[in-house]
């Protein structure tokens, strides 16, 4: 409302006692919104408690404002949801001044929430993030994006202290209509900022006219961070820095501001705060699907996304309804956590073989997570496009067992496979050599395609557990799988020869990265490097490139500083080589700035004549601490290419290994 | 549930109360074992529901070496069936949970 404008209470029809319309009589003033004021009333006729928000004077006869006000009217109308505040009447009193009679709300909006009480708990941030995503999944399916997403606009009814309360979504005054005739909610024009900055979107700070459902998750992501860390992921002094971190710079992870979050979350934020539209989330309901599993164990009967059926777990100690929802409790003592042991991922130890396998059922359409889970229902490997933690699968696997187990009185065999279809996921476990290959899928899964392929998996596992002698062998192996082909690749150093930045990257470097990577990563590490070298071996010159977005991908940092001080030494250089050209960058992988800094041993620390390859000058998304050892300083220098005389390293550690029965030595 | 036997070629199908008792049956299968038993383990998949956010369990099926298990899911009852393991049990699970509706 603009400072020296008319108040609306000042206005002679506005008062406590006035009757507008002859249904409402006013009570007293609520507050105030950006465009009038919210009133207490009473509804007549019904004999309820009703808000009433009317539009200022200062902006009744402006076209576009009454104009937006008429359409928030309708928005929330037309959605229809228990998690968006309903609109009980719309029109004008007696001076014409327009008017929106809403359900009445008592409670406290986020924002308030978090002023008073700071940072919330996992399991508050999860019903927050799932009732929002069903408020707004419902306006994103009539093509209603809310483009106003903030703490302000989600209001909590019922109390907050035990997770009773309902989220509803306040304020469409600034959704646009995708499906509506050329009209927009917000009557914005190109250029124009709609929402509140530090929750805008990068194509609302953009100013982009082309802003939709995305932009609310973002938004929502957002928010999410803030409920989790007590903080805004992007700040600034003024408007344009806030802005340009919007549009250009990642936030601090939320578990270095909390490090009592799950690991999981940061991919979840990753996704869901990524710049590109395209790259997040695909659905309100994806978004807090993937956030619920994120947060793993820290989930309470609180953050169930999807229904709120009652009594169907021996665990659930109360049913009440609250409002329109039903608030589902839980009695905490018996809830099963994961074992500290299932909480580790432990794919470090799964075999190649493994990790195609599984990636064979990874690339099936709607396929969020796929793992191999041992006989004592421990993580083999695991690989999630959503960042689903390895615990679930075990978990999932676990009581899966317990409660097919029951069938033994009816026959004594083995289990094959189950299936479960949950009204909005998939569930197929497949048991091999008493490990269990368990696939998560969405509710629209294939589910014909998702058994022929777990199938397929579960007879590759077969095979090679038969080739080893041992499932044990050959699924935890690092080496088991590979074709001898492979060793005697791995054993043979390059020949020295005079390699161009154009040349692809030598296989055998390839192979020797592939397993550097699967030391702190195991399986995943093959199939991300396997993924990435789909389209091609990187050549030379953007090698070092190629290596510090895998490293990105190492979580701890010392793991993350050996695999990349290892990996740029596979590639040699040397100083005073000729600039790149840009046929040098081949599709897939950037390529290295020339002026990028470049990371460097100094001399005393550097072994032997290899040296270290260029890194870019984009830092990685985790930014390298300090090594343990002498700290190798960051200096800015040209990109080195690869020199003529240098060679691949001529003495190796070498290690003993057995495959098959025979011992094998390979590199260190 | 003799329609649905000749339909799903099946041993055994029944329909159960949600605690597992047998309400109505056909075919040569021990179904008031099954009943219990379907009855017992769906309590414990249902729990599956909340760690995977995934709403209400709808149908499932399950395949050991000698049989496979099929129950459809209903407000307050459940379909299930048994029968020789086929190669694609999802045909006959999708089937009973239309007969189920």
């Amino acid at each position: 409302m603009p400072a020296n404008g008319p108040s609306s209470e000042s206005a002679p029809s506005i008062f406590p006692g006035a009757t507008i319309s002859g249904r409402f009589r006013l009570e007293r003033l609520l507050g105030r919104g950006s465009m009038g004021s919210v009133w207490l009333a009473r509804h007549l006729t019904l004999d309820v408690d009703v808000a009433v928000k009317f539009i200022d004077a200062a902006f009744r006869d402006q076209k576009d404002h009454r104009g937006r006000f008429a359409l928030e009217a309708q928005a929330a109308a037309r959605i229809n949801s228990p998690h968006v505040v309903n609109v009980l009447d719309f029109g004008a009193e007696a001076s014409g001044r327009l008017y929106i009679a809403m359900e009445y709300l008592q409670g406290e909006d986020v924002g308030k929430l978090l002023e008073r009480n700071g940072p919330l708990s996992p399991a508050v941030t999860a019903r927050i993030i799932s009732h929002a995503c069903r408020g707004l999944g419902r306006a994103h399916a009539l093509g209603i994006a809310h483009r106003d997403v903030k703490p302000e606009n989600l209001f909590l009814v019922g109390a907050t202290e035990d997770d009773g309360f309902v989220l509803k979504i306040l304020d469409f005054g600034v959704a646009k209509s995708s499906k509506s005739t050329g009209r927009d909610f917000a009557g914005t024009v190109v250029g124009q900022l709609v929402g509140s900055p530090a929750y805008m979107s990068p194509e609302q700070a953009h100013g982009s006219l082309d802003v939709d459902f995305r932009s609310d998750l973002f938004s929502l992501a957002v928010v999410a961070y803030h409920c989790l860390t007590g903080v805004v992921p992007f700040g600034g002094a003024s408007l344009a820095e806030l802005l340009i971190g919007i549009v250009s710079k990642d936030p601090v992870p939320a578990t270095r501001l909390a490090p009592g979050l799950p690991r999981a979350l940061e991919d979840w934020f990753q996704r869901a705060l990524d710049k590109n539209p395209a790259r997040r989330f695909g659905s309100a309901k994806e978004l807090a699907q993937a956030f619920h599993m994120a947060i793993g164990r820290h989930a309470s009967s609180a953050t169930d996304y999807s229904s709120a059926s009652p009594a169907v777990s021996a665990r659930v100690v109360a049913v009440r309804p609250t409002g329109t929802d039903t608030v589902v409790q839980v009695n905490p003592e018996t809830r099963r956590l994961p074992s500290a042991h299932h909480a580790d991922v432990s794919n470090h130890t799964a075999s190649s073989g493994v990790a195609l396998a599984l990636a064979q059922v990874a690339e099936v359409a709607n396929v969020l997570g796929v793992a191999l889970v041992g006989p004592e229902g421990e993580p083999v490997a695991h690989h999630s496009s959503i960042g689903l933690p390895a615990s679930l699968f075990s978990e999932v696997t676990r009581r899966a067992k317990e409660s097919i187990d029951t069938f033994e009185s009816l026959e004594s065999t083995r289990s094959q496979s189950l299936a479960l279809y949950f009204e909005s996921a998939t569930v197929l476990i497949r048991w091999v050599e008493r490990h269990a290959v368990i696939v998560v899928g969405t509710e629209q899964v294939h589910p014909t395609v998702l058994a022929v392929s777990l199938n397929a998996a579960a007879s590759k596992l077969h095979t090679l557990a038969k080739q080893a002698g041992s499932a044990e062998v050959a699924f935890r192996s690092t080496i088991s799988s590979l074709p001898e082909a492979d060793f005697s690749e791995l054993s043979e150093p390059e020949p020295a020869t005079h390699p161009l930045p154009t040349d692809a990257v030598p296989n055998a470097t390839i192979a020797r990265l592939t397993q550097l990577f699967a030391k702190p990563l195991g399986a995943v590490g093959r199939l991300a490097i396997q993924q990435r070298l789909k389209g091609g071996r990187p050549t030379l010159a953007v090698y070092p490139d190629f290596v510090r977005w895998l490293s990105t991908l190492i979580e701890d940092s010392t793991d993350r500083e050996e695999f990349l001080i290892g990996a740029l030494r596979l590639v040699p250089h040397s100083e005073g080589t000729p600039p790149v050209p840009p046929s040098a960058k081949s599709a897939g992988f950037a390529s290295a700035p020339l002026s990028a800094p470049r990371l460097s041993l100094p001399e005393a620390s550097r072994p032997g004549p290899e040296h270290v390859a260029p890194v870019a000058s984009a830092a990685p998304r985790s930014a390298l601490p300090a090594p343990p050892r002498p700290a190798p300083p960051v200096e800015l220098a040209s990109p080195s290419l690869p020199s003529p005389g240098a060679t691949e390293p001529t003495t190796k550690a070498k290690k003993s290994v057995l495959y098959r029965g025979r011992k094998i030595e390979v590199d260190e | 549930m003799d329609a649905i036997l000749r339909e799903l070629k099946v041993r055994g199908v029944a329909h159960s109360s949600d605690t597992g008792e047998m309400l109505e049956s056909a075919g040569d299968f021990d179904v008031e074992t099954l009943c219990a038993v379907a009855s017992v383990a769906a309590r414990q998949l249902r729990d599956l529901e909340e760690v995977l956010c995934a709403g209400r369990l709808d149908r499932w099926y399950f395949v050991t070496e000698q049989q496979a298990y099929y129950v459809s899911e209903r407000s307050g009852s459940r379909l299930v069936a048994a029968g020789e393991p086929v190669k694609n049990a999802e045909v006959t699970s999708k089937a009973l949970h239309r007969s189920a509706r």
